[in-house]
This record gives C-alpha cells, structure tokens and sequence, in this order.
C-alpha cells in the first residue's frame, strides 16, 4: 500500500505585520497518523492549523490538505475536515444535544446516520445521561470530548486539534488521548497541536515549532536520535530550587532545567560533569540524594534544542 | 442548503429562549416604550391659562371667548381692558395666550363680512405657546364654520356670502391633537430600529466572540446562508413587536387606523432589511460585543434625534435637514405616520419606499462584501 500525504506544507509564511508568526514552514502528514505540532506558546501553532482549516490565508507559500489547495478551494477542504479550536467553540447556553444536532445539520449528516453517530459519540464521550445539560454546565474534560463529538460528527477522515488538552486534568487528558488512538486506528489522520512533552511522545511523527520556525521534523525515536548529543544527569536531591541555581552554572553543564521534582542537566562529558555537579551541591549545602545517567526524553531534546536555538 | 439554513434558524431561536433576559426584554420593551410616550411624554397640552379681551361685549364675541374654555385646552382666568395689562399678564407668565376681539365682530358676522381677531402666545415657552397657537386656531376654525353653518341654514337670500372668522385654519388628520397618535406609529419605526439593528450585531459579534464563529466558519456553510440564518429569526421577532405595538397602540390608546395593515407590514419589511443591513455592517467592523454595542447606540440615537421621531425635522438647522436625508428611518416615520394617520397608499408613499429599497440595497452589499467567510487576521 502506498503511502499518501493528507496535508503538504510547502513554505508556508504568515506576517501580522511586522511579526512573522509562520516563517517559511514545510512539511507533510502522512495518512492516517497522528502529527504533533509542538511548540511553547506563541510559536504559531495556531497560525498554521488555521491556514490549514482555512480560517486565514497564508501570507505566501502554499499548503494542500486531503488534496485541496486550502487558498483556493477552502470550500472542498472544510466539507472533508474535522477543527476542534483552542477554545473549545460550543454553544454554551445550548444542550449537548443540541450542539451535536447544530454541528450535524451545519456538516449535513442525514438523520438516520446522524442517529448512529449521536449515540457513537455520546458513548465515546461518555456523555451517556447528559444529553439534555447544558454546555456551560460541563466540567472542562466533558466539555472538551463534547467538543471533539462536534467536529467530528460528519465522520471526517482528516482532524485537527489545537490544543485540545489545555487545562484539562491529567486523567482527563489520558481519556482524551486514547479517543485519539481510536480514531487513528479507524483510518482518521490527526493534526494535534500540543505544549505536552508526554503527549508527543504519542505521536506517530512530531515537528518542533519554535518562533515560527520548524526546528525539528520526524519521529519521537529519530527526533532524540538526531538532535540529543549530549547526556542527561538526573539529580535528585532535597532543595531543586537552589540545586537547578547551582548547577546551572557550571561550565561542564549546557543546560540545565527542572524535571518533575528532579534537576535534569545536558552535559557533554559525563563523568566529568558528574563530579563537579557533586562539588556544587556540597558548596551550595543541599542534601543529594542520587545522580544517574538518563535516557533522553523529548522535553530533554526540547529544551536543548531550544537553548541552541537561543545562542544562535 | 435547507438542512443548514433550518439549522441555523432553530439554534437562533433555541438561544433567544434560553436568553433570560432577552426573551422578555423583547416583549416588554415596547410595552413599556409605549406607555412611557403615551403617559409620560406626552406633549398634550390642557388648561393653558388665557387673557380674553372683549371690546366688542356682544352676544358673537362672548360666544368666541366661551368657546375657548368650552374646549378644556384653555382656561380663560383673566379680563384685563387694554393692551398694557396683556402684556404684563404674558410677561408675568400669567397667562401663556390673548385673544383680542375687537369692536365690530358681531356687526362683521352679521354683515357677512370676515372678522378678525387677535391671538398673542407667549413665545419663550415654545412648546406649550406652539401647541396653544395650533388649539387657538382650531377652535376659531370651528367657531367660524359654526357660523358660516349657522348662517347658511338661517339664509333666505341665497346669493348671500357666508361670514366667517380669521384665521381659518384647520388642523389636519390628528383633529383630536392627541400626542400619543403622533407617537404610536413612530415607536413602531423607533423599536423596529432598535431591536432589529441591535439584535443582528450582536448575533454575529457573539459567535465571533465566543469562538464559534471561527468554528462556523471552518464548516462546509455558506455565507448567505449564515446571513439569512441570523436575519430571519430576528425578522421574525420584529414583525411580533410590530404586531404587539399595533396591538396596544389602537386597542388601549384608540389611536385610529386608517391605511392597510398589509401595505404597514409590507413597508415594515423593507425597513426591516435597511436596519438589518445596518446591525449586519456594525457586526462586520466590531470586534467585540461591548463595540457592537456601542457603535449602535452612536447609530441609533442621533438618527433618532434628527429623523423626526421626536422633533420635527422641518424645525431642524439645514445642514441638519440635509443629513437626515441619509437616514432611512426618516423615510419610514413618514411611512408609518402616513398609512396610520392619513391612510396613505403606494400611490403617495412611493418616493420614501424607493429611498428605503436603495439605503437597504446599499447597506446590504456593502455588509454582504465585508461579511467574508475568513478572518481577515
Ligand atoms: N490575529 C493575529 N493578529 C496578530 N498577531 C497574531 C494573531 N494571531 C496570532 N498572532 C501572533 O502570532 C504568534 C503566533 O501565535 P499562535 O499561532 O497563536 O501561537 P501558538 O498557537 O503556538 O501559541 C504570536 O506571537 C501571536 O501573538
Ligand atoms: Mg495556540
């Protein structure tokens, strides 16, 4: 079986202007994978996803999705896709049913289909029993599946989220991310955007979005393979706070940041870097508890990407 | 396209339900607008306090002067003999009005001739002075036909020219001078502007503000449809508080109706597209609801000040007069007014039907072009 691309990205630019919130962007989204688009806040991830959804035109460049030009045959692209925006855009002061009725008849799903997808959506929200709430009385993990239920009433082959686990509980998020697993195994193809190492992991392929820029484009495993030089020193002691001050400034360490409870740091010579993080902490006073050698993770990969892009 | 449209309308009207302050606010304003102009501000004046001079002292001209008081706007509180003391009266604010009859009136009415009579209103209370100069005239018109009447009946030789009295003139098409009358129509023109204008900014502003419009916007919807899916509901809901005001208007004010009540809603009609042009155009460059909000109060009440809801538009400076000709529910009031008061048709109506069909055109496309199924950034 061939592989086909569901979205092309061919130097895609967008100014607001004078800031240039997408800067000559290029990639692809295979069919029926899940693509993370990761990136802190303000990268343009929501820039990009609203070009592909045709909410906004590209400054210049170009993009296809399912095979539609999204700047000259908007209309095709937006019948075939599912959008689940930043915000979650329900009709709060309408029912869960009623919001999956408004979507329904606005995509045209005939209502004997309609009926099968309510219930199929309903279950997988899990929304059984409050069909008749309203959408402003939801918690923000219900509301987020109603949501996702809306966008992708019309069966779409193609979605995309824009940060669709924002301000959700961890729970919440797991539930929502193994929604997405399903729909991937059924043949859909998802664009997710996200600021959540953990959930990019996830991912089928990632690309790494930095002001604008892709700074890093492929799977989780190669992403680490390529851009992780360096080794990681887990520190685990009793006063992160003061230990992060400490090593960071080391010579032997290039970055170093907080990990869970625990001071991650990138150095080039490990053994070497060892030492000396063990000096600083009996210098500086806090108690340490254990040093080990980590395999890197993306946030690892994340942040020192990120620390070479500021040097440049 | 239907399945859509439909859609859209229902989840309209579902959200104007749920609205708990809209619902009633809709219903209830033009109740209330309603009493406010009939009751409160009404312009209706009545026992004005009047001079009467009678040189005359005849059975005619005591008549005259009782006829003043007789119709309850007047109160003829003083007497005075001379010119001097009228004055005084006027400057004092004693009296608002004089009527002078001078020596002579009856031997004029006899003698078939035109007799004349003087009429001095206090000119620095220029509302209450104008409607005393208006009731003074009427009720010398009456008297004056009275005695043209009389004298006819009492005529032998029929070649005989019937006297009459001056000024003759008459009040047209509101006789009974009842302010609310003139108010009724206009409030049907004032709330149709308010709600329609209103109520389509902010249906738009708030699916731009919630975040939905960028959803709706990423759906295989059309333009139109979205337009005519915010319109109709919102059409709908004004042609009930048309309904409504007619209503209260002739059943408990008894203002007359005397023009077609479908030549009313066809007229209201075409307003209503001029003003959902307007709040559709407000929706396309605000923002915001608070934005929306405010552009259509800057919309609504100097065109309400300067298209003669309230003041006459005739009184107003002439570059004001000119700038109410962009104002299209200047054309409408005198729409309504006609088919309410004057019973007037297409036939005489046709020039402000033509002006409202080119505004709504106009605002229409221009709203239209600028309503894009994109955000611009
Ligand atoms: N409509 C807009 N007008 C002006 N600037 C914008 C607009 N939308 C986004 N931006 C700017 O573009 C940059 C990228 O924004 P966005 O794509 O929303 O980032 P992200 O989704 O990754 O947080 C930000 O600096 C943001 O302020
Ligand atoms: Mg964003």
């Amino acid at each position: 079986m061939g592989e086909t691309n569901s979205v092309v990205v061919d130097h895609l630019v967008k100014r607001f202007g004078d800031l240039t919130a997408v800067d000559d962007v290029s990639f692809t989204v295979k069919s029926g994978e899940i693509f993370g688009f990761l990136g802190p806040n303000g990268s343009g991830k929501s820039t990009t996803i609203r070009i592909l959804c045709g909410v906004i035109d590209p400054t210049d460049g170009n993009a296809s999705v399912l095979g539609y030009n999204v700047r000259t045959q908007p209309e095709e692209v937006k019948r075939r896709i599912g959008y689940m925006s930043q915000r979650f855009s329900l009709y709060e002061d309408l029912t869960v049913d009623e919001n999956l009725d408004f979507y329904a008849g606005v995509y045209e799903v005939p209502p004997e289909r309609f009926a099968e997808r309510r219930t199929y959506i309903l279950e997988m929200a899990g929304l059984v029993g409050r069909e008749n709430e309203l959408a402003a009385n939801l918690s923000v993990g219900w509301k987020q599946r109603l949501a996702l239920g809306c966008s992708i009433v019309h069966e779409p082959k193609m979605v995309f989220l824009d940060e669709p686990t924002g301000g959700v509980d961890p729970v919440s998020r797991r539930q929502f991310w193994d929604l997405l697993y399903e729909m991937a195994d059924s043949g859909v193809t998802l664009f997710v955007t996200t600021h959540y190492m953990d959930e990019a992991e996830h991912c089928h392929r990632l690309a790494f979005i930095y002001q604008g820029e892709i700074i890093a484009l492929g799977s989780p495993a190669q992403i680490k393979a390529d851009q992780m030089t360096s080794t990681v020193i887990e520190v685990d002691c009793d006063d992160c706070e003061r230990a992060l001050e400490a090593i960071g400034r080391l010579d032997d360490v290039q970055e170093a940041y907080l990990y869970g409870s625990m001071v991650h740091a990138n150095v080039d010579d490990a053994r070497k870097a060892k030492r000396t993080i063990k000096e600083a902490m009996g210098a500086s006073g806090v108690g340490l508890r254990e040093m080990r050698i980590v395999e890197p993770n993306l946030e690892d990969v994340f942040v020192s990407l990120m620390d070479k892009m500021e040097r440049r | 396209m239907w399945q859509r449209l439909s859609r859209i309308i229902k989840k309209e009207f579902l959200q104007l339900r749920r609205d708990r302050g809209m619902l009633p606010m809709l219903i209830v304003l033009p109740i209330v607008q309603l009493m406010l102009f009939g009751y409160v501000v009404s312009t209706d004046v009545k026992h004005l306090s009047m001079a009467g001079i009678d040189h005359d002292k005849s059975a005619e001209s005591r008549r005259l002067v009782a006829s003043f008081s007789n119709a309850g706007y007047f109160d003829v509180n003083y007497y005075p003999d001379n010119m001097a003391q009228v004055t005084k009266l006027l400057d004092a604010g004693d009296a608002i009005i004089a009527l002078t009859v001078p020596n002579g009136y009856a031997d004029d009415i006899a003698a078939g001739r035109t007799a004349v009579v003087q009429i001095i209103v206090d000119g620095t209370e220029s509302n209450a002075s104008s409607v005393a100069r208006n009731y003074a005239t009427l009720i010398i018109g009456r008297q004056s036909n009275g005695i043209a009447q009389a004298k006819l009946r009492t005529l032998t030789n029929l070649g005989a020219r019937p006297p009459t009295v001056d000024p003759r003139v008459r009040v047209l098409f509101n006789p009974s001078m009842k302010s609310v009358n003139f108010m009724v129509p206009g409030l049907i023109a004032f709330i149709l502007t308010l709600s329609t204008i209103s109520l389509t900014s902010e249906a738009i502003v708030r699916e731009r503000d919630q975040g939905t419009l960028e959803q709706l916007i990423v759906t295989p919807i059309r333009r139109g449809e979205l337009i005519l899916g915010k319109l109709i509901p919102y059409t709908i809901v004004a042609f009930v508080q048309i309904t409504l005001i007619l209503v209260v208007g002739v059943f408990w004010f008894g203002v007359p109706f005397r023009g077609s009540i479908a030549f009313l809603y066809f007229t209201c009609l075409l307003y209503v597209f001029a003003s959902l042009g307007q709040g559709l155009l407000i929706s396309t460059i605000s923002k915001t609801r608070q934005q929306a909000m405010l552009t259509t109060m800057f919309a609504i009440f100097p065109a309400m000040l300067i298209s003669g809801f309230v003041f006459p538009v005739e009184n107003m400076p002439k570059i004001i007069q000119i700038v109410s000709y962009a104002v299209p529910l200047k054309y409408f009031l005198v729409i309504v007014r006609g088919i309410f008061l004057k019973g007037a048709g297409w036939q005489t109506l046709w020039p402000q039907m033509v002006a409202l069909v080119i505004f709504s055109a106009v605002i229409f496309t221009a709203s239209v072009t600028r309503f894009q199924k994109k955000f611009s950034d």
